[in-house]
């Protein structure tokens, strides 16, 4: 395995690089939000101090707005195109919830009978640059540790940039398409011994605070037999029923089907939508299946920890924390983590 | 007579006790630090674990809207005092059935505004407050049935935001470089709807697909779209409480937008939304000498 | 890039009972005014929903005119009233926003006022020509890419 060393400085500077032949979407700093934005050149790259930003990169797979077709309508007729093939894009500075949340979204959007097209495009040509950073940044609403992710995990990035906390970075490539990005690496130096040393220490750090404490089974198996409780009644008191928590989450993947027109030339579009919006269930018929907040609060939490792992085998939650630090009423999904673990066998 | 003063748990203890009202909505510490969250008190055993302190941001007089059927009892501050009169004036709600139990306010902590290695005292310094607090015109309730402090200080302070008056001083180009940029931040997740007490429309504008009024797409012009509605909606009944900025996870400055809607409806209609429970609402009701010299 | 063959594109609403009549008359008394109106009839003005005027914004109409009954002259009695409130607030928030002053206007046009009429749609045209073509939210979804549109063209023409 190829590893580079890099002082901050040089972040920045392999950010442009990649610019010259992809589109790169990096944390950025707006008006006190860390996002997940394209870069352009006046943009500057700020990573995170916990490493994970609020607006995660969610977007660049699963476009907040992503045309499924063009049209055009005639009397009797219609034409429709396709839009122009995605771009390359490189994900700069992953946080491994994060890397991990892209795996849940890989899983869904690529699920047999139906692959999705669109997204499956998007991932072909995308290349992930995981962040790393020592564990004793992690912020306090994170809690990927409790889930088996490391905050030094390189598991399925195709490059991996570690944060030594120091002012100085080190970069591993480990797979092919990491490889294919020689061009604006191939100029780092090679990692000293020294950093090498210091990566190893912090990984090791990381790794020994990977509790994995939650039991992502035994939350489904009790989760099978919560349907009906008392319990769903106290989550959804103060819930609000905004969509802060399913649009800054990075695996939450619902999304509506609209047709956007204009005259007689529109576009098909997917638009991100969360189960939290009374419309989302709405059946055309006037009849909506879900008619109060306890049943979508329900929804939200069985979707994460039961369907998700009950179908995929994955839990559809990588204890990134953003809807904990979202909440306008600041509920916290670890306390109802914590009470579903306590509810008696009904 | 001057409102009793009365220990907040002790209140709510014996209001739950002796079955006046069926719940106590009030703030609770939560699992961060700096932020208190909604707490809803049924059992009179559980009224100690409410709180009131600088971190009470939010406005618990939106969740009324869900006790319509209950005695409730309440904990306001003075701006959410000021959409409990709104609400009565639009017969939302039904003052027989409340107990406001108020809380005077010399200010809100902004979490964003602490650096994190602050001391117990420099969270409660002034210069970290929300901006909208320090220009507050109602730090004590006045149509409270309890208080749960000593009155507050009331100081003179501008009223409206400073971002709204420079707005106004400048090109309408840059007027529309400052709009779009704050609206391309905007992710159509309507958490500044859903905290505001006065959004309760059973189906809002925005859910609706027959007719539907509004596409939810990331062209700015969506978020442009809502934001321009709701404030249009708001007219005359926003009270700038700033639950709405305060809710936004990506830092929409929604309270400069706001604030020229309120400051528009003082100059123009003379009116300022849950102060005076006997005016009347601008929107409702017109006179033969409104404003005319902008139509031809 | 300016296409010289622009003409602007100005949503009109009218009142049926007022300023529709008004327009009535104006054609029907042969003047002559700019075509660069799109007429919709609506009962009243106060029906006119600010809704209607942000979507022609978002269409791509380069303004949109607003005309009612004369205070006191309303059909409904107070229609144009509440309608009168509504439009200010409205029209400060556009300006406060960005939006060109001139892009969004109002008339009081009684249904003998054919004149007027066509007077008010001459300003009304001449001032959104010189603001030009209206960019500011105008949404940008539908706009065909460069290769789609090669694509689309001439397809589904032939009915």
């Amino acid at each position: 395995m190829r590893t580079k060393s890099l002082s901050r400085d040089d972040v920045q500077a392999l950010a442009d690089a990649l610019m010259r032949r992809h589109r790169v979407m990096a944390p950025v700093l707006q008006d006190g939000v860390y996002r997940f934005e394209w870069l352009r050149d006046d943009t500057t790259l700020a990573l995170p101090p916990g490493g994970i930003p609020k607006v995660s990169m969610k977007s660049a797979l699963l476009p907040r707005t992503e045309v499924l077709f063009y049209y055009k309508l005639g009397k009797n007729t219609e034409a429709t195109a396709q839009p122009p093939a995605p771009a390359a894009q490189v994900l700069f500075g992953v946080h491994p919830c994060d890397v991990q949340a892209i795996k849940v979204l890989d899983a869904v959007f690529s699920a047999e009978p139906y692959p999705d097209a669109p997204y499956l495009a998007r991932r072909e040509v995308t290349t992930v640059i995981g962040l790393g950073l020592p564990r004793d940044r992690t912020p306090q609403t994170a809690f990927f540790e409790r889930l088996g992710i490391g905050s030094m995990d390189s598991r399925d990035c195709d490059l991996f940039l570690a944060d030594l906390n120091n002012g100085r970075f080190v970069l591993e490539i480990l797979t092919d398409k990491g490889e294919a990005l020689a061009d604006a690496i191939d100029s780092l130096p090679d990692a000293s011994e020294d950093d090498l040393a210091r990566l190893a220490e912090l990984r090791s750090d990381a790794s020994a605070h990977v509790t994995a404490d939650i039991d992502i089974a035994d939350l489904k198996e009790r989760l099978s037999k919560l349907f009906e409780a008392d319990m769903w009644q106290e989550v959804a008191e103060r819930c609000i029923a905004c969509g802060a928590c399913s649009y800054l989450c990075p695996t939450c993947h619902c999304f509506d089907i609209q047709d956007e027109n204009h005259g007689n030339v529109g576009c098909r579009v997917r638009n991100w939508d969360t189960c939290q919006f009374d419309l989302f269930t709405k059946h055309a018929s006037g009849h909506n299946p879900r008619t109060n907040q306890q049943q979508r609060a329900r929804q939200r939490i069985m979707h994460k920890y039961e369907y998700g792992y009950a179908n995929f085998g994955i839990p559809f939650c990588t204890g990134c924390g953003r809807c904990v630090l979202s909440c306008p009423m600041h509920s916290d999904i670890r306390n109802v983590l914590e009470q579903i673990q306590e509810q008696p066998e009904p | 007579m001057p409102t009793e003063q009365v220990n907040l748990n002790e209140i709510a203890r014996r209001l739950l006790a002796d079955g006046t009202v069926d719940v106590v909505i009030g703030y609770t510490t939560g699992s961060q630090p700096l932020v208190a969250v909604p707490a809803f008190v049924r059992d009179p055993q559980d009224a100690d674990t409410l709180v009131f302190n600088r971190f009470c941001e939010q406005n618990l007089v939106n969740y009324l809207h869900r006790f319509k059927a209950k005695r409730v009892a309440v904990v306001v501050k003075g701006c959410d005092e000021r959409s409990v009169i709104g609400l009565i004036q639009e017969k939302q709600l039904d003052r027989q059935k409340l107990v406001l139990i108020g809380a005077p306010c010399a200010g809100i902590v902004d979490p964003r505004l602490v650096p994190e290695d602050a001391t117990e005292e420099e969270t409660l310094g002034d210069d970290v407050m929300y901006a909208g607090c320090a220009a507050c015109a109602v730090r004590n309730p006045r149509f409270a049935d309890y208080l749960i402090g000593a009155p507050v200080p009331q100081p003179e302070a501008p009223e409206f935001s400073d971002t709204t008056a420079e707005l106004e001083d400048v090109e309408s180009d840059e007027r529309w470089r400052y709009f779009s940029r704050e609206m391309r931040k905007c992710i159509l997740c309507f958490a500044c709807r859903n905290v505001c007490p006065a959004c309760y429309c059973n189906v809002c504008f925005t859910e609706s697909s027959q007719p539907k009024w509004m596409s939810k797409t990331d062209d700015e012009s969506d978020a442009m779209f809502f934001h321009l509605t709701r404030l249009l909606h708001l007219t005359g009944r926003c009270t700038g409480c700033g639950a709405c900025a305060r809710a936004c996870p990506v830092n929409v400055d929604l309270r400069t937008y706001n604030d020229r809607l309120r400051k528009d409806v003082k100059d123009v209609f003379e009116f300022e939304a849950g102060l005076d429970p006997e005016a009347r609402a601008p929107m409702t009701c017109f006179r033969d000498n409104d404003k005319n010299e902008f139509i031809k | 890039m300016s296409d010289p063959t622009w003409e602007p594109k100005i949503l009109a609403f009218l009142c049926n009972w007022c300023s529709y009549a008004g327009a009535d008359l104006a054609g029907v008394s042969r003047i002559q005014y700019p075509p660069n109106i799109r007429v919709v009839r609506v009962p009243c003005s106060g029906r006119v929903n600010p809704m209607f005027i942000l979507r022609a914004l978002q269409q791509g109409l380069d303004g949109v005119l607003v005309s009612g009954c004369h205070p006191g002259d309303c059909h409904y009695l107070t229609g144009n009233y509440f309608a009168r409130r509504r439009f200010l607030v409205l029209k400060r928030l556009l300006e406060f926003c960005g939006i060109e002053e001139g892009r969004v206007q109002f008339s009081w046009v009684s249904a003998s006022e054919g004149q007027k009429f066509a007077d008010v749609v001459t300003e009304v045209t001449e001032k959104v020509r010189e603001l030009g073509p209206a960019t500011r939210m105008v949404k940008k979804t539908w706009k065909l890419p460069p290769e789609v549109e090669a694509q689309l063209r001439g397809a589904a023409d032939a009915d």
